[in-house]
């Protein structure tokens, strides 16, 4: 084993051995001809070495300058140290969520650690494992655990740096670092290589004459390594992870052989979020009174990189009120901070102040008197980003598919501000267009993609090009979006005309309050007798 | 660009932070070197070089000190050529000698200020080529402080009469209508006559023995002077006009005061009775004489003097120069009309 890594650092760094000898050597020649010149030529060859020295030190650094300027530090360097993979330490007890994947990963370090065992039977040794995700869902901690629990050296490398406007440079990148990592895995028994954002560089190859030939290059260089490893029995696993949906990365890199395995890497479920709640909030000071399974329910959709985010932000919002705990109170303004964003002051006409107040007014009672999958969390007309209000829904339970009622739904919740300005002044204003424009979609992609228009026009229409479809079929899908939009307007308008009290109310709540938290907001619909709709 | 470069540099120099101690070591170890021995220590001086002439260059020398000056005697077989010049292998061997001359000299612990290659040819030994040079001189073009031509300059060659040669014969001719013996004539000539010689103009190498003495700066500076204001009146085209028929260079002390005489006869070659163009020449001729002295004595910022004197026989005429006027006129502080008009 010993010369096996005397080998390996040779290899690794045979260029820094030989300059190093070669210096060494100089050094002795210069002390045996120095010793053997005459007193005085010596004094004077000795006297003139700064001189020298910093002579060739201003020439390097003309040299340098120059290669910096026009070569920008060297195309093919690639400086990446090798970490150990106990110096990762991240252990699998780490990871917390992502059974299923944690599950699949597992399966690899027992291959990679138990290669021996895998080729007396003649296995073959899985080579790459693919992630795939959302980001912050802890790919790259998965791919440090199972480097960890591998106990193999670890490199890691982002695909943008293989990126360069040159072409040839990336390809060169890549022959690099499978070299360095083949040297590891001879070194080390094994080697775990980590390619994160792999995007930048496996997306679908062109094979136009306008570009894309250094991308291409630098893919068709990790294709022919990863096919290389192969060939040759490296125990090296390529671990690579991407948020790009599967479709977009290149079919060659997906080929067995390649990258054998995919992992998929979502957000995390409610049992999971509670997980990791309950880990990051370990590690803080917190008050014993917290409902972790509560947070976990109003974190939906939320990654693990959002939880620790939204726990890092309660930490600092309560160290700035000067609290040794932290509090739901604190929790829930990091909530509000991570999805509403930070409030900004903005002086506003009391007019339009009160036509802000109407809108969102609107809106929150649509949403809680109409829409079956969502509460309404918060209302606000705060100024925050660039809205002048908000009403903050927040999905009842975690759902994969979007029923017709949900959809429009939407539509009703979007046009809500619109009825209650009109209700209100008579006229409407430009604060409505983004929600037009939201309804607009919804509606349009229910008829022109999901079928679920009146005319009974079904199929996803948007795949057929424009000038193959008939003056007639445009017409009636058209005039089923035109149906929808006016039908959900009459809805909302019947509502809101009907609760009229409710809206002046939450208006009046709004102007005073500025803000109406949940309970604030049910306690004055429970006031007027009414509750939200059933999600059926 | 900056930030960019900045950036590029950071990790680079960190890096070269690593490379100190393997710098300050290699320093260590190569300037240690130069705590070594002297190569040519002061009590061997002599046998150095005479082991040096003979094992590097396979040419037998003599060689002894007196006081600052080393001086080598150079046998040739053929030193001058049927026209009486020196010959090519002559030239050659002269400047291996004077090579190992310098290279003795500069690394010595003994304090050398000169050396002095006395070369004569052994069938005519009473004709001989005496080279002078100033250890600093060599020091300087080593380093580049001074360019070859300059050093050539600066080097004192003669060709000349034997002087003790001549000495003893005058006397030998006087013994000789004397009807001596030549064992009295030896033991005389031997107690009276063999002294070494007062000035830079008796030194030479006679009967296996060296007249030689302690050369100083002054009269090195003083023979220089004449050399080079000889060089310019043969070499410069504007002053072929003018013949110079001898030049002189000594130091010496009047009246307490330290002097530069240097003596010279310079005459136009063409017939002048015009006073006005006399004039001129006169002063062309001062000017150039002039020159080149303060050129020499500013050159080595030599400061131990008091006056500068350059007479110019024919016509008897004197040029008077104070060291703080040479000193001004070398800063550009006084113009060549303000030192021409001490002429005498």
């Amino acid at each position: 084993m010993l010369n096996r890594k005397l080998i390996m650092y040779f290899r690794m760094y045979k260029v820094v051995i030989i300059i190093a000898s070669l210096i060494l050597l100089l050094i002795v020649l210069s002390v045996v001809g120095l010793r053997s010149l005459e007193s005085f030529y010596r004094k004077m060859t000795i006297a003139t070495m700064p001189l020298q020295f910093l002579m060739a030190g201003i020439h390097a650094a003309i040299f340098v300058f120059m290669y910096l300027v026009f070569l920008r530090g060297g195309f093919a360097k690639l400086d990446k140290a090798p970490i150990k993979g106990k110096d990762v330490d991240i252990r699998w007890k780490d990871v917390i969520g992502m059974e299923a994947a944690k599950q699949e990963a597992w399966e690899v370090v027992q291959l990679v650690r138990d290669r021996a065992k895998l080729k007396a039977i003649g296995g073959k040794v899985i080579k790459g494992l693919l992630m795939i995700g959302p980001p912050g869902c802890g790919k790259t901690y998965l791919a440090k655990a199972i480097a960890t629990e591998a106990r193999l050296p670890f490199i890691s490398m982002s695909g943008s740096e293989f990126v360069e406007i040159f072409v040839g440079v990336g390809a060169a990148r890549v022959r690099k670092l499978f070299k360095k990592a083949r040297n590891l895995a001879f070194g080390y028994d094994g080697c775990v290589l980590f390619i994160d954002e792999l995007d930048a560089i496996g997306r679908a190859r062109s094979f136009s004459f306008m570009g894309g030939q250094e991308t291409n290059s630098t893919q068709n260089q990790l294709l022919a390594e990863l096919d290389g490893l192969k060939e040759k029995d490296y125990n090296i696993v390529v671990i690579a992870a991407t948020n790009a949906p599967e479709e977009t990365l290149d079919p060659a890199l997906k080929r067995p052989g390649r990258f054998d395995r995919m992992i998929y890497v979502t957000r995390p479920n409610l049992e999971d979020r509670e997980k990791i709640f309950k880990y990051y909030l370990s590690k803080v000071n917190v008050s014993e009174n917290i409902d972790v399974s509560r947070l976990a329910k109003r974190a939906v959709y939320k990654t693990p990189a959002d939880i620790a985010n939204i726990v890092k932000e309660s930490a600092l919002i309560a160290t700035r009120g000067k609290k040794t705990k932290i509090g739901l109170e604190e929790i829930s303004e990091a909530f509000e901070r991570l999805e509403l964003g930070i409030k900004h002051p903005l002086t506003m006409a009391a007019k339009e102040k009160e036509m802000t107040a109407y809108h969102e007014s609107g809106h929150l009672m649509v949403t809680y008197l109409l829409h079956p999958t969502e509460d309404v969390f918060k209302a606000s007309i705060v100024p925050r980003r660039a809205t002048l209000g908000v009403v903050y829904p927040h999905p009842k339970e975690e759902l994969y598919t979007h029923s017709k009622d949900k959809l429009l739904a939407d539509v009703r919740v979007d046009l809500g501000g619109y009825v209650a300005e009109k209700l209100k002044a008579g006229v409407t204003s430009s604060g409505v267009s983004h929600d037009f424009r939201q309804a607009m979609i919804v509606a349009h992609n229910m008829v022109w993609k999901l079928g679920m228009g009146d005319s009974g026009l079904l199929g996803d229409f948007t795949v057929v090009p424009k000038e193959q479809l008939s003056e007639d079929v445009k017409k009636r899908l058209n005039e089923d979006t035109n149906r929808i939009f006016q039908k959900c307007l009459k809805e909302v308008e019947e509502l809101l005309t009907k609760e009229r009290a409710i809206l002046d109310r939450f208006a009046k709540e709004l102007l005073v309050k500025n803000e109406l938290e949940y309970d604030e907001i049910e306690a004055i619909f429970k006031e007027y007798g009414k509750g939200p709709v059933k999600n059926n | 660009m900056i930030m960019q470069i900045k950036e590029t540099c950071r990790p680079a120099g960190r890096k070269l932070l690593n490379l100190i101690p393997v710098v300050i070591s290699f320093s260590i170890i190569l300037l240690s070197t130069g705590c070594g021995e002297i190569t040519y220590p002061k009590e061997k001086l002599g046998e150095s070089l005479i082991k040096l002439c003979k094992d590097e260059y396979h040419i037998d020398v003599d060689a002894s000190i007196i006081g600052k000056t080393l001086a080598i005697y150079l046998p040739l077989d053929n030193l001058f050529d049927v026209t009486l010049n020196i010959s090519e292998p002559a030239w050659d061997k002269v400047s291996d000698v004077l090579l190992n001359a310098r290279r003795i000299s500069l690394s010595t612990d003994a304090d050398i200020k000169f050396y002095c290659v006395i070369a004569q040819d052994v069938r005519l030994p009473e004709i001989q080529l005496v080279i002078v040079n100033y250890v600093e001189d060599a020091k300087r073009v080593l380093f580049s402080d001074i360019s070859r031509g300059e050093y050539f300059k600066r080097t004192l060659v003669d060709i000349n009469e034997n002087p003790q040669a001549k000495k003893e014969q005058a006397i030998v001719d006087v013994f000789g209508k004397m009807k001596l013996e030549k064992e009295w004539q030896d033991k005389i000539l031997e107690d009276f006559f063999r002294s070494p010689p007062s000035s830079l103009e008796g030194i030479g190498y006679w009967q296996k023995k060296f007249y030689i003495k302690d050369i100083t700066l002054e009269e090195f500076l003083a023979q220089q002077i004449a050399r080079r204001i000889k060089m310019r009146f043969r070499e410069e085209e504007d002053l072929e006009k003018y013949a110079l028929k001898s030049v002189n260079g000594k130091f010496e002390i009047r009246d307490g005061l330290k002097v530069f005489f240097i003596s010279f006869n310079a005459e136009s070659i063409l017939f002048i009775v015009d006073p006005d163009r006399m004039l001129v020449a006169e002063r062309e001729i001062f000017t150039n004489a002039f020159e080149e002295a303060s050129d020499v004595i500013y050159g080595y910022k030599f400061k131990n003097f008091d006056l500068a004197e350059l007479a110019e026989k024919s016509t008897n005429k004197k040029l008077l120069v104070s060291k703080e006027n040479l000193y001004l006129f070398k800063k550009r502080k006084l113009g060549i009309d303000g030192i021409l008009g001490g002429i005498k």
